[in-house]
């Protein structure tokens, strides 16, 4: 049987998902073996039991069965293994002020203990590790839960609020369509009203048309100011196509901070480049945009760039540059 | 230097000119990255278009152009570790299809976006790179609105334009008539023809001149532009696949054939970009620093 | 969870970034944005530290192999004991220096035979030379890598040749071209763009030109710039390559070819006063706050790199098969028994064992 008809089939009650394709399979965070969901039910519902595999002594509780998220047995374990670590080493930049090294030094340990605990190295002594830091650390771990759990509401607040907006957003633009739509009706009957009764007919159509116009409404502006409320609303994503302000000035090489100083300046009248002069008589060579002042140019910048570069200085002291 | 089991491949994103590219999971990091993988040759051992890809990378580091963070070599393939980037314009543009018709994406965004990749192009330029196939697919972007270039397997540095590049770059819809017709010696303006048809295609939502041939291509850009001459075009004729016998046409209202696909305003600004864009005379044509300089893009120069 | 990244540890930093976007980019940083700049650029003592690193890393490997070697062989005689202690010792910094120089020449030569442009020969012997600031010829001969080299610099300069073809030029098999072309690419840290001194040359026949308007002659100008591209190539043989720029080369290649031209048109361009008191310029900045070229400090500069790539370096063959066989005894200790032994053997029938040694070591 090769491996990928193993991946579909419950080693325990050999049940294959091709003739149930209803089969969950799911694993328990003690050994990952995996089994289907109907097994579990079965064997764990009566309490704790050992797993079903052959050679596997974990005892295994019904709860603590879960849904493989990751193809890889060895990737869902890491998951698992970093959520409970980092539900514990929960520390982020700001609670080292900032300082980089610190907080990468931190980083780094924490890895230590996954990358240990991933592997089976000193299980029980980064258990203790792990245990010992939860017990001191207590009143912060927890801060740092409900700081993160702020931020996860936050987010879906925005979200809600968007949501909301948008909805709205709907709604006017619905009732200025139907808006639009009475209105037409109106003015064709308006229209044929008036000119019963009256003679000009352009007179009549202009003043119903200035009517029409002026009942056009408040749903209109509400709509305008719900624009502008989600222009200015900083969460909004690609999505809607309004940007934060923000970022809307992307860093500019060339606009505002490109250094317009040429070290050298192109003369009009020409050189003496047999080479260049040949291509520039070519007529595919101008049809192509080939301009010998362009080549000039890109000649002469490379003549300089780099020129004030010295390197023997600049790479000694690498946090000096010579333009200051 | 990586390796390779630092990294968990996820699903497929695409693929790309010469190699398929998978979501992946630095799992020491857990940041996202894309896995560009490129079979390895047994004939001709890396394949050139992967190490002009490396090559051009390593020197481009800009916020519109997307980074390249490792090379990793496992028996028979390069895997090339890349910048994560949400979606490609394309698949964003089609994704926002109703129905059969395709939509332009706002005017405001429109905006952004081409801002963005006028200025990675102006980057690739002023470091002496052409990246000769930019199209929609190959423009990424994030949820926080960035687009950046990628895939630069056919991009390459140039320094005299000497008879040696071939004209079979870009695909057909973004090519210039001057590469059409069969010019060897393009320089710059290749991207930025591309650059016009893609800012045209994000207004309306579909593909400027999407023509099936050469032929078929230089005529949907004719009807529109109107078909060069010498005089508008000195040169013109000496281009290898110069046809005498080219339908004349007169340039259409190009304001006027998009705003008929829009529902967003058009103001005559952006039109005048594009007509500075889509220049039929590659030496007409406005270089990615003179259309960051657009008075359409003002707003982004305070 | 961004910890680390895989970036390379010379990048700039970040500080130094921000800083500088504050100021306007010159040129000067677009070359500072290379990777030429970034990391294949060093002082001398850093090039010279990382040359002691890679050799004494390879050396004490090579003492090792011997080591064990020894202890694999309890059989050995003195006498082959003696003659490993005389053979199989790691070479020297100065002989790896001298070998891969050798064949850096070598390989533009041989590029210069197969008609290949000067750029993609330029670009060949830089991968060679690099590849040697993190190998040592201990680890991968030179000869080994060679084509591969060739090869690859066909490639990333966009000179396309099919390794069939490649591989009969140069009587070679594919295979061995291909074998250690990861290894090759690894190396060089995936940084594969160069910028060779020649586009500066052009740029600089250009402006003296125009500096010099009236008081030089074309034609001439032509046959400056013309024996300055070989110049330029003996340069890029040199260490000069790792400690100046490309322009600063190519003025230094333009002061040896003609110190009067050069010189009337540096002091004319940078305002140098000529016979000004001789202050100690040095230590002022290179570029002033007007953003100008501090012309005194530059031709110092200049003069320093055209002293580096006036430097005869030619090594004599002998000298070269010499340091071959070493590296070839030092890897390959069971060959110094063999060889001992044959000597034993046949001290009667062959008449100079070095002889047919040194023809071995050549094919």
């Amino acid at each position: 049987m090769d491996d990928d008809e193993k991946k579909d089939m419950c080693p325990i009650c050999k049940t294959d998902r091709y003739l149930s394709p209803d089969m969950k399979f799911l694993v328990n965070p003690e050994c990952y073996h995996k089994i289907c969901e109907s097994c579990v039910d079965r064997i764990f519902s009566l309490g704790p039991a050992q797993c079903p595999y052959k050679g596997c002594d974990k005892i295994l509780r019904k709860n603590k069965f879960k849904t493989q998220v990751f193809d890889d047995v060895g990737v869902e374990k890491e998951v698992d293994i970093r959520k409970r670590v980092f539900n514990v080493f929960n520390k982020t930049l700001d609670d080292f002020d900032g300082d980089t090294d610190a907080y990468n030094k931190y980083l780094e340990d924490v890895e230590d203990i996954v990358y240990n605990l991933d592997h089976g190295i000193d299980v029980a002594k980064t258990e203790e590790k792990l245990r010992t830091y939860e017990d001191i650390n207590k009143q912060l771990i927890m801060a740092n839960m409900e700081r993160s759990k702020q931020d996860l509401e936050n987010f879906e607040q925005r979200q809600k609020f968007e949501k909301e907006m948008k909805l709205k957003k709907r709604i006017l633009e619905k009732q200025i369509q139907e808006e639009d739509m009475a209105n037409k009706e109106w003015a064709k009957r308006e229209i044929v009203n008036q000119l019963s009764t009256s003679g000009d007919a352009d007179e009549v159509i202009a003043n119903v048309k200035k009517t029409v116009k002026l009942k056009k409404s408040s749903a209109r502006r509400k709509l305008e100011e719900l624009n502008k409320v989600l222009k200015n609303n900083p969460f909004m994503t690609v999505s809607n196509g309004l940007m934060k302000k923000k970022e809307t000035v992307p860093f500019t090489p060339f606009n505002g901070d490109r250094d317009i100083h040429k070290r050298y300046t192109l003369t009009d009248s020409g050189y003496f480049d047999p080479f260049i002069k040949e291509l520039e008589a070519k007529k595919e060579y101008i049809a192509s945009g080939f301009r010998a002042d362009y080549v000039y140019d890109r000649m002469l910048t490379e003549a300089f760039m780099g020129l004030g570069c010295v390197i023997t200085e600049e790479l000694q002291t690498p946090q000096l540059n010579s333009v200051n | 230097m990586a390796s390779s089991s630092q990294f968990k491949q996820l699903e497929k994103l695409g693929n790309g000119t010469y190699a398929t590219v998978y979501k992946g999971l630095n799992k020491t990091t857990g940041v996202y990255v894309a896995l560009k993988e490129v079979k390895l040759d047994s004939e001709e051992g890396t394949p050139s278009t992967a190490i002009r890809e490396i090559s051009l990378m390593k020197e481009l580091k800009h916020e519109n152009i997307v980074r390249l963070y490792d090379v990793i070599h496992t028996e028979n393939k390069l895997t090339l570790v890349f910048e994560f980037m949400d979606n490609d314009l394309k698949k964003y543009m089609d994704s926002r299809t109703v129905g059969n018709n395709p939509q332009g994406l706002e005017l405001s965004l429109v905006k952004y976006f081409e801002w963005q990749l006028l200025q990675g192009v102006a980057f690739c330029h002023e470091n002496k790179i052409l990246h000769r196939d930019l199209k929609p697919q190959n423009l990424l972007i994030n949820n926080k609105g960035q687009l950046k270039l990628g895939d630069f397997g056919l991009a390459r540095a140039f320094g005299i334009p000497v008879n040696t590049f071939s004209s079979e770059v870009v695909t057909l819809w973004y090519r210039a008539p001057d590469v059409l017709m069969g010019s060897r010696t393009y320089s710059t303006s290749i991207d930025i023809w591309s650059c016009g048809c893609i800012l045209a295609e994000m207004i309306t939502g579909k593909p400027l001149f999407p023509g099936t041939n050469d032929e078929e291509q230089l005529k949907l850009i004719f009807e529109t532009m109107g078909t060069p001459t010498e005089r508008t075009w000195p040169g013109v004729s000496s281009l290898p696949k110069y046809n005498p016998q080219f339908p004349q046409h007169l340039p259409k209202d190009l304001g006027a054939l998009l705003q008929s696909q829009t529902r967003e305003k058009l103001d005559g600004s952006v039109i005048d970009l594009l007509h500075g864009l889509l220049k039929l005379n590659p030496d007409k044509r406005l270089s990615a620093k003179q259309a960051l300089n657009h008075p359409w893009f003002s707003e982004y120069y305070q | 969870m961004t910890a680390t990244t895989s970036e390379s540890p010379k990048e700039p930093t970040g500080d130094k970034e921000a800083v500088r976007t504050l100021q306007r980019v010159t040129d000067d940083d677009l070359y500072r944005h290379s990777s030429q700049y970034r990391l294949w650029s060093f002082t001398p003592e850093q090039l010279n530290q990382r040359r002691i690193d890679i050799n004494a890393r390879a050396a004490l490997r090579t003492d090792q192999n011997l080591k064990e070697f020894k202890e694999a062989h309890k059989e050995l005689t003195d006498e082959e004991l003696t003659a490993l202690e005389l053979k199989a010792v790691p070479v020297t910094v100065e002989e790896e220096y001298m070998l891969v120089n050798y064949y850096a020449k070598m390989i533009i030569s041989f590029a210069g035979k197969m008609n290949l442009p000067t750029e993609v020969a330029a670009t060949a012997a830089s991968f060679l030379r690099r590849f040697y600031l993190v190998n040592s010829v201990m680890d991968i001969v030179p000869k080994e890598i060679f084509y591969t080299t060739l090869f690859f610099a066909c490639k990333s300069e966009n000179y396309f040749i099919g390794v069939e073809s490649f591989a009969k030029k140069t009587k070679s098999t594919p295979e061995s071209i291909l074998k250690h072309e990861f290894k090759l690419l690894e190396s060089l840290q995936f940084t594969l763009m160069n910028h060779h001194p020649y586009k500066a040359l052009h740029g600089f026949f250009l402006d003296i030109q125009t500096v010099l308007q009236g008081k030089v002659d074309l034609k001439y100008m032509g046959q400056v710039y013309n024996n300055c591209k070989k110049t330029i190539t003996d340069a890029l043989l040199t260490d000069a390559v790792y400690f100046f720029t490309p322009p600063q080369i190519t003025l230094a290649a333009l002061l040896r070819e003609d110190e009067a031209l050069t010189s009337k048109y540096l002091e004319l361009k940078f305002n140098i006063i000529k016979d000004a008191p001789n202050e100690d310029g040095n230590s002022d900045p290179i570029i002033d706050s007007q953003k100008r070229l501090n012309g005194r400090k530059l031709l110092e500069i200049i003069r320093n790199c055209k002293e580096i790539i006036s430097r005869k370096n030619s090594t004599k063959q002998e000298e070269l098969s010499r340091i071959a066989a070493k590296i070839h005894f030092s890897q390959n200790p069971q060959s110094v028994i063999e060889r001992v032994k044959r000597q034993q053997q046949s001290s009667s029938a062959t008449p100079d064992p070095e002889e047919s040694q040194r023809k071995k070591q050549k094919t």
